[in-house]
């Protein structure tokens, strides 16, 4: 059973990488629940969007990106700037609005970008980094190197017109982009079908884009079908479209707290029979990747990761007021 | 804006009293205007609506101009319904209403007013540029001393400029410096240059022994009367005299010669940078108190630039004193059309030969000033002889007033 | 610099498509991308022989997809590249706004200094051509409100050359309006080997005068040289100061020439109302009142959807007429 599992992906991931895309699910899911706690203690101001639940979607993604390879994230997008290689300390400085954040205290939560690492930044607009993403796409093309782009996007932004707009025009040019829908199944406080017309993968394959849709709770099959696109975004054949079913196991935002939209059976069910950690846990030590005690140092280690990153993130100094007027304009 | 006087040409408006849109009944003071000479209130000819109030306090403003209309409610109800109809501020316009103030023809402001040839909305009754007042301040210029200008919408930095210009040209600048003419001092001048070139003016001067209307004084001071200070003996006795003397208590108006029965005494009051002419009306009827009551709310207000308009009008005669400044004996110009004018020095203790004695005397040097035209030396001389007599004799004054 | 008086004479149109053409050659990460600019070489003319010199990847047509033009080619210049996206008429912004005024007018603030947006997008302004509502508006205002962008408005060949040249080199997003209507316009412009670029925020004073000041925007420069001319036979000597950029805006040139004239026209294309002319006014109000011997006068377009037909659309604009009229209003003679 667990050679059927681990298939085609055990070919590519040794043990070490797999553990680790353990261990960044991990920290993802420790960094939003503590994040939670410290803007429950007014410690954050702002607004805070939970991506807890959908972990496997960015580690698994950005599991078959190179560093130089682009991502775009979203109003939601602790999981996939950490998954892009964020550093855990820098982003709590960020949340805090310090100087040693990201952006230097001026983006926040919801702006988080990190060059180093290709990571063009999240965007607070729903579907608003969609075409940058095929932009940074199209040059990637026309500077000839073999970087793919990866938008991030919930299915929210699936009816945002500026998907098509910029879909088509990555068909028409074979850009190398690839759409990551994360259908958490509402869009804000809406459930997605409520809002929303067809079938979502012909949105791309009426465009000749390759679609799939995939088991956004299940970090291989994520990593696989992302592996995929990133091999034929690479040969300059075109940009795809995945489609991740996952689940926002918060509400929208910290005051979405009482969520009348759901029911707690459906959150139940979602929380303990396709937990993507678990179950990803469960498959490793079933198929012996993963001890029992490897796990527990696993946990450790993550705990103390995320223990130093509020410390750096509070000690970390507020910006110098006149930082006010920096960046307004580059030189 | 009302004309107060004569030969007035402008007024400035010190505050409106009521506000756009009060009801205010006939009689009621709807602003305070001031002339060169006086602040006074100006009260609603009529009962109405006050509607259109277009100039702002402090501004000085050319007689006849229309600052604001008195509506019936009526007129003012459609007012009010034609604003609320357009989004652009409804004025009444200005030149139907000036043509016509009784009736309140409105103008919608016309609803392309934004359209891009329409001519740009220069307030008219603006009375100076930001610039204008800027450079006037700069060179310690009253914006309100600089007239003429060319453009009806207010002064201008060209007219400040203008008027700098003006002041010929000084090979050492350094040792003086101009001194802007006041609008007063532009009077006060004019005025009093006339009155020295039309009116042939005789002066004779006498000595009063000031002893007993001193001692009246003090005599008054210490009684329960209130006090008394020596001028006030003085208008009296000018008055009494005066009555005796009618020729004296006289205008000259364009060749006429009008004799006045009641005395109302002008009295020179000198300002920090001028000189105002405050009337005591029916000297001649008053007693030593309202006398001295009256020329202190005067004297007050004079200096407090609070004197009504009709104050300042009507003199029959005018005393002038600059006994206050040591002054011993001086020749004042005649008020005109007043034919004649005192003018008294210092009380000064001064050696007299009495019963033989050399004594110390207090005694006052008078100068009567009289338009020959009107009033013969003779004349004059008699006057002052009276005066004297009733001053070194006052006790009567004072029981006439009792009695 | 001034603008030359002699020499080549080329259109203005041509000297737009000369700055992009000399740029693309100095630096191969400039590219072209819009609607119809290829093959057809642009609706006006403007990108005519692009595709020929620099083939199909830098000269780009694109699907009639205005935001998504603008965020393709933010995402590029994010990334190394240094667009110049066309968005055909001025109008189109609608279209594009969160593109420009979400996305591109703060990925570098927002990103804490570390993401640069070299990104050019050129557009028109303009009514006079009988193009009706939604193809006439000159929304300059809308751009100049967001804080992170540019804004260019060059009033000549020369300057628009120029302009163009510094904004393709620039960092930021740059927003260049061209007036329609002055494509055509011919002027001096040196020939192309001698290299020159305007720098953003200087205005540019177009005549000098003493007794008035017209600031004058893009198309309106013209208007405001017209009236000066006719001004000047009737003894008003105007000054005609062009901005060239609205953002960064040459505050200090301004305001020292209404000190020097103490009066002040400011006649922009944009709707008046909320638009150039009243930001410039209010510059002018704030930092010249005692230098003023008039209130500070704006002369946008009418506050109307620009109409069709030629009688009512020629109202909405300022001309040479009015300008002259409000000049001897505020001068008093």
């Amino acid at each position: 059973m667990s050679q059927e599992i681990m298939a085609a992906p055990s070919t590519t991931l040794n043990k070490d990488r797999l553990l680790e895309l353990y261990s960044r699910m991990l920290t993802i899911r420790e960094f939003e629940e503590k994040a939670q706690d410290l803007y429950s203690r007014t410690l954050i101001p702002g607004l805070l969007h939970s991506s807890v639940g959908q972990e496997a979607v960015a580690v698994g993604v950005c599991a078959a990106l190179r560093d130089d390879d682009y991502i775009a994230s979203t109003h939601r997008g602790h999981g996939h700037c950490i998954a892009k290689g964020a550093d855990i300390g820098r982003m709590f400085a960020e949340l805090f609005g310090k100087a040693e954040g990201y952006c230097r205290g001026k983006g926040g939560s919801m702006h988080i970008a990190n060059q180093a690492v290709g990571n063009l930044g999240a965007n607070a607009i729903v579907g608003g980094n969609i075409p940058i993403v095929t932009g940074a796409a199209l040059s990637a093309k026309m500077r000839a190197t073999d970087q793919v782009a990866v938008s991030f996007f919930g299915d929210g932004a699936l009816n945002q017109g500026i998907l098509l707009e910029s879909m088509n025009m990555a068909a028409i040019w074979s850009l190398p982009v690839i759409y990551a829908c994360e259908n958490n199944h509402y869009g804000e406080y809406t459930p997605m079908e409520l809002v929303t017309a067809g079938d979502i993968k012909q949105r791309g394959t009426s465009l000749g884009i390759a679609s799939e849709v995939v088991d956004g709770n299940d970090v291989l099959e994520v990593y696989r079908a992302t592996m995929e696109a990133v091999d034929r975004g690479r040969r300059g054949g075109g940009p795809t479209f995945l489609i991740f079913n996952t689940y926002r196991y918060y509400g929208h935002g910290m005051s979405d707290r009482d969520r009348p939209y759901r029911s707690r059976d459906e959150e139940k069910e979602w929380r303990e029979s396709r937990d993507p950690l678990d179950r990803f846990a469960a498959r490793l030590i079933d198929a012996g990747h993963m001890t029992p005690s490897e796990k527990d140092r696993i946990h450790t280690d993550v705990t103390g990761l995320i223990t130093r990153g509020v410390e750096f993130g509070t000690r970390s100094p507020f910006p110098d007021p006149d930082e006010v007027l920096k960046h307004v304009y580059a030189d | 804006m009302p004309a107060l006087e004569m030969a007035q040409e402008e007024g400035t408006l010190v505050r409106w009293l009521q506000a756009e849109g009060a009801r205010v009944r006939k009689g009621e003071p709807l602003m305070e205007i001031e002339t060169d000479k006086a602040v006074m209130e100006i009260e609603a000819s009529d009962s109405g609506v006050l509607a259109n109030l277009s100039a702002q306090a402090g501004q000085k403003i050319q007689v006849g101009r229309v600052i604001g209309l008195l509506l019936t409610e009526q007129e003012y109800a459609d007012a009010e319904g034609r604003a609320k109809g357009t989004d652009n501020t409804p004025v009444i316009s200005k030149e139907s209403a000036a043509v016509q103030p009784t009736t309140s023809t409105l103008a919608e402001r016309p609803a392309s007013s934004q359209r891009s040839g329409s001519e740009p909305v220069v307030p008219r009754l603006r009375p100076a540029s930001p610039k204008a007042r800027r450079l006037a301040a700069e060179q310690g210029i009253d914006i309100s001393t600089i007239s003429g200008s060319a453009h009806e919408r207010g002064l201008t930095s060209a007219d400040v400029a203008g008027m700098l210009k003006q002041v010929p040209p000084s090979q050492s600048a350094e040792e003086y410096v101009v001194v802007p003419i006041s609008k007063m001092r532009g009077i006060i001048s004019e005025r009093l240059q006339r009155s020295s070139q039309e009116a042939p003016h005789i002066a004779l001067t006498l000595s009063i022994d000031m002893g007993r209307a001193l001692q009246l004084v003090k005599t008054w001071n210490q009684s329960a009367n209130g006090p008394l200070k020596i001028n006030a003996v003085l208008a009296k006795a000018v008055a009494r005299t005066l009555q005796q003397f009618p020729r004296l208590n006289a205008h000259w108006v364009k060749g006429e010669l009008r004799e006045y029965t009641p005395v109302h005494l002008g009295f020179a009051v000198a300002l920090d940078d001028g000189l105002l002419v405050p009337t005591l009306r029916d000297t001649h009827k008053k007693e030593f108190a309202a006398i001295q009551s009256g020329l202190d709310d005067l004297f007050a207000r004079a200096r407090s630039g609070r004197l009504r308009l009709d104050e300042i009008k009507g003199s029959t005669f005018t005393i002038s004193n600059l006994g206050m400044f040591g002054i011993e004996q001086f020749t004042a110009i005649l008020n005109p059309p007043e034919v004649g004018i005192l003018s008294v020095g210092a009380i000064k203790d001064t050696p007299a030969v009495e019963n033989g004695q050399i004594v110390s005397r207090p005694l006052m040097q008078a100068t009567v000033n009289a338009d020959h035209r009107a009033v013969d030396g003779a004349a004059a001389a008699k006057f002052l002889a009276a005066l004297k007599q009733t001053l070194e004799d006052p006790q009567f004054l004072s029981i006439e007033t009792a009695g | 610099m001034s603008t030359p008086t002699e020499g080549r004479e080329i259109t203005f149109a041509q000297a737009i498509n000369e700055a992009m053409h000399e740029e693309m050659q100095r630096d191969p990460s400039v590219f072209v991308l819009g609607e119809d600019v290829a093959a057809a070489g642009g609706v006006y003319k403007l990108t005519r022989g692009l595709l020929d010199a620099f083939g199909p990847e830098r000269v780009r047509d694109t699907p009639i997809s205005e935001a998504g033009i603008t965020g393709l080619a933010l995402g590029a210049a994010m990334t190394g590249m240094r667009p110049i996206a066309e968005i055909m008429f001025g109008d189109f912004l609608g279209l594009v706004m969160d593109q420009i005024a979400n996305q591109a007018a703060k990925v570098h603030y927002m990103s804490g200094g570390t993401f640069n947006v070299p990104l050019v997008i050129r557009t028109t302004m303009g009514a006079g051509r009988r193009a009706a509502a939604q193809h006439s508006q000159s929304l300059c205002a809308w751009v100049a409100h967001i804080p992170g962008l540019k804004v260019v408005l060059p009033s000549t060949p020369y300057d628009a050359k120029g302009l163009l040249k510094t904004a393709i080199r620039d960092n930021n997003p740059v927003i260049f309006f061209e007036d329609k209507m002055m494509y055509q316009k011919k002027g001096f412009v040196p020939d192309p080997s001698v290299e020159y670029a305007i720098p953003f925020g200087k205005a540019d004073v177009k005549r000098t005068g003493t007794d008035i000041t017209i600031i004058a925007t893009s198309s309106m420069v013209q208007v405001a040289l017209d009236a000066a001319e006719e001004l000047a036979r009737e003894g008003i000597d105007a000054e005609v100061i062009d901005p060239q950029t609205l953002t960064p805006l040459d505050e200090a040139s301004l305001i020292d020439s209404v000190k020097k004239t103490s009066r002040c026209i400011v006649v922009d294309e944009g709707y008046q109302r909320f638009g150039a002319t009243a930001e410039i006014a209010a510059v002018i109000g704030e930092n010249a009142f005692y230098h003023l011997d008039a209130p500070v006068h704006r002369m946008g377009a009418m506050d109307v959807p620009i109409p069709f037909s030629p009688i009512l659309e020629d109202q909405t604009i300022p001309n040479p007429t009015a300008v002259i009229k409000a000049a001897h209003t505020l001068v008093g003679r």
